[in-house]
């Protein structure tokens, strides 16, 4: 079902591709048009093979008796979302770190990314804060003072 | 000459010695490590830049066999030939013999395909002169339907993945007109989609979130591993004593090199078995003998030399990491192509130059830095990807100093997850984003030299060749994927054991 909702998203992707490729002059449109009709043929074939692998799962699975989860299983299950949840948390937290940049600067949003995604991982408090701290202070003597990278610092030595 | 500054000098051993540490990491590869330390070349001149990441990328290939040898998890999938008789030797308690014979014959395989990449490129890039937009544009087909071809399971899904690349090359400013094509606004993308920030999360986010997966998965710790110093030069002198399996495992890495997709897992594999024929005692192959690490480790990292031939004189990544190092070439205003072998003859001899002392350095660095490479394998990547993605988002930001890039990769990091996930070649999609503009131009110049008709598309000699190479690209592996389906039925129908699937997950996808 995943990989149905994936293609679909490029579905959507497609549509939108032919639309803003529709409006321009006639000379600029042979090369996407070109790929608009290979992405067309792709994407209906890779629709229908996962369409089908989804129908066959689903009768393979009603053919069979239901079985109860083993406790291994279910607990399996149940790490791997918590892992799942962890790293989306991360992610969003970097897209976060992104949009931070411009308003406390780089070496503080380093700072809270560093020690917030490691405490997120399980790293332990003090070591998660010391290494972030060393981590900021190393990359900003490097980028800011020895590579005069021009980046959206808060404090200026 | 720039060759000999101080900085040069400086730049090849730790572009090394950076190398060998990503490559030992696992979860790094060559090409997430030169997107890694992109931001450091961005303040070098171009010369200096291409120094210190191609010497990181010939480190990345040899360190990847590190642990693969001490812990059975390969850091490059050219690397995972070392699990047939490294890791064994390894076993036997012979680590350290292991680690120095692939050092020793590593450094060998990049320096010989160094010198043929000094002898073919040149020649190669004046036949190159000769093709005319037509003939490029075929070229960057092949290099596309190659990459394609390299996952004959996954053809279809790898092909759209390349196209859905060819598609986003094509946002920006059309090349005839001008006209804004799927920018919806956005300044940065008028250029087209920022190649670092593109590389950096196709590539590296989806690394990263894999590495703290494992990290976080409750059956992982980290390895233990003693090492003794005690047997170390007895590694180095046996290595010279199979100049055979030198020679040959050189001259099959760098061609196999030279062929866009193929890649070091393919040349180490060809290399292997040819050791193996060529031996007196072909049984005791995979029980951890010398010949097995010398082969694979040779052609392992002679495919660095071939690989970069037709990035050079074609302008044709064959890898993920020459892919990268092409956007940097670009980055710092060198197109590559037979072009820049007349206008920058000097340079590229001299950065040769540099790659052969980078070269022999790596086995004078690995020796020095094996003892510590069992600490490398254990670093804990809780803190290590964390500290990964603030590098990556600052290759991002100093590649234009826009943050918008930074969204931008953070973007490209959650597609390439998914694709990650759902097995779609990340590699297609990034050549598809390098090659699309140029296939786009030339084949516009192509039909505009012959008043809009694409007849000369298809009958000039070169063209018909080209398509030939494309054709046999995808065909060839797709009938041997058949042949090898058809083995396995005939196998299991006979009751033996089928060899075991080459899908392992701990071997880097892109990283051919």
């Amino acid at each position: 079902m995943g990989e149905i909702l994936f293609l679909l998203a490029w579905v959507i992707f497609i549509i939108v591709y032919f639309v803003t490729t529709a409006s321009l002059p006639a000379e600029a449109k042979h090369f996407p048009y070109f790929l608009l009709v290979l992405m067309c043929i792709c994407i209906v074939y890779l629709l229908f093979r996962a369409v089908k692998n989804y129908v066959t799962g689903k009768k393979e699975a009603a053919a069979q008796p239901a079985e109860a989860l083993t406790p291994e299983a279910a607990e399996k299950k149940r790490q791997n979302r918590r892992i799942t949840f962890i790293l989306g948390f991360v992610v969003v937290l970097s897209a976060v770190y992104a949009a931070l940049w411009r308003m406390i600067g780089f070496e503080l949003s380093t700072l809270l990314y560093l020690f917030a995604s490691m405490m997120i991982l399980g790293v332990k408090w003090l070591k998660a804060a010391l290494i972030s701290a060393g981590t900021t202070v190393g990359l900003y003597l490097v980028f800011v003072f020895l590579l005069k990278m021009n980046l959206p610092v808060l404090f200026w030595f | 000459m720039e060759l000999w500054s101080w900085l040069t000098i400086l730049l090849i051993p730790l572009g090394v010695t950076a190398g060998i540490i990503f490559g030992a990491l696992p979860g790094f590869s060559a090409s997430t490590g030169i997107v890694v330390l992109l931001p450091l070349s961005f303040m070098m001149t171009p010369f200096n830049a291409l120094v210190f990441l191609i010497c990181l990328y010939c480190g990345a290939v040899y360190g990847g066999a590190i642990p693969a040898i001490l812990i059975s998890i390969p850091g490059a999938a050219g690397a995972a030939a070392q699990l047939f008789d490294g890791y064994p030797m390894a076993k036997k308690g012979l680590h350290m013999e292991a680690l120095a014979i692939n050092t020793t014959s590593s450094a060998v395989g990049s320096t010989v395909s160094i010198l043929m990449f000094l002898l073919i490129a040149p020649p190669l890039s004046r036949l190159a002169l000769r093709f005319g937009p037509p003939e490029m544009f075929w070229v960057a087909m092949w290099g596309l339907t190659a990459i394609v071809a390299l996952e004959p399971k996954n053809m279809a899904r790898s092909f759209f993945a390349g196209v859905i690349g060819l598609v986003l090359g094509t946002i920006g400013a059309d090349p005839m007109t001008g006209s804004d094509r799927m920018t919806f606004g956005v300044l940065e993308l008028y250029q087209g989609v920022p190649f670092v920030a593109a590389l950096t999360g196709f590539f590296c986010v989806p690394e990263m979130v894999n590495s703290m997966r494992k990290a976080l998965s409750p059956h992982h710790k980290p390895p233990d591993i003693d090492i003794n110093l005690k047997r170390f030069w007895n590694g180095v002198r046996t290595t010279f004593k199979y100049p055979k399996d030198l020679v040959v495992s050189s001259i099959i890495g760098t061609v196999v090199g030279i062929l866009p997709a193929a890649g070091a897992s393919v040349a180490a594999a060809i290399a292997y078995n040819q050791s193996r024929m060529m031996s007196k005692h072909p049984e005791k192959f995979g029980t951890g003998i010398p010949e097995g690490i010398i082969s694979t480790g040779t052609a392992d990292n002679a495919t660095v030399g071939g690989a970069l031939i037709p990035m050079m004189t074609l302008g044709v990544p064959g890898s993920a990491a020459t892919a990268v190092l092409m956007a940097v070439m670009m980055y710092h205003g060198l197109r590559p192509g037979p072009k820049l072998f007349i206008e920058q003859w000097p340079m590229i001899s001299n950065l040769a130059i540099a790659l052969l002392i980078g070269s022999v350095l790596m086995g004078f660095i690995g020796l020095l830095i094996s003892r510590y490479c069992s600490e490398i394998v254990r670093v804990d990547m809780k803190i290590l990807a964390p500290i990964a993605l603030v590098l990556v988002a600052l290759s991002a930001f100093c590649s234009s100093f826009s943050i918008n890039d930074i969204f931008i990769m953070l973007i490209c990091g959650l597609v390439g997850i998914l694709m990650k996930q759902y097995k779609y070649s990340i590699i297609s999609l990034v050549l598809g984003i390098i090659l699309g503009p140029i296939a786009e131009s030339n084949l516009l110049q192509a039909l505009r030299m012959n008043a809009n008709n694409s007849f000369n598309l298809f009958t000039r000699p070169l063209c018909i060749v080209m398509i030939a190479l494309c054709i046999i690209s995808i065909v060839v592996p797709y009938f041997n994927l058949k042949r090898g389906e058809k083995k396995m039925v005939g196998l299991v129908a006979s009751g033996a054991t089928p060899p075991a699937s080459g899908d392992d997950p701990d071997i880097p996808e892109h990283d051919v």
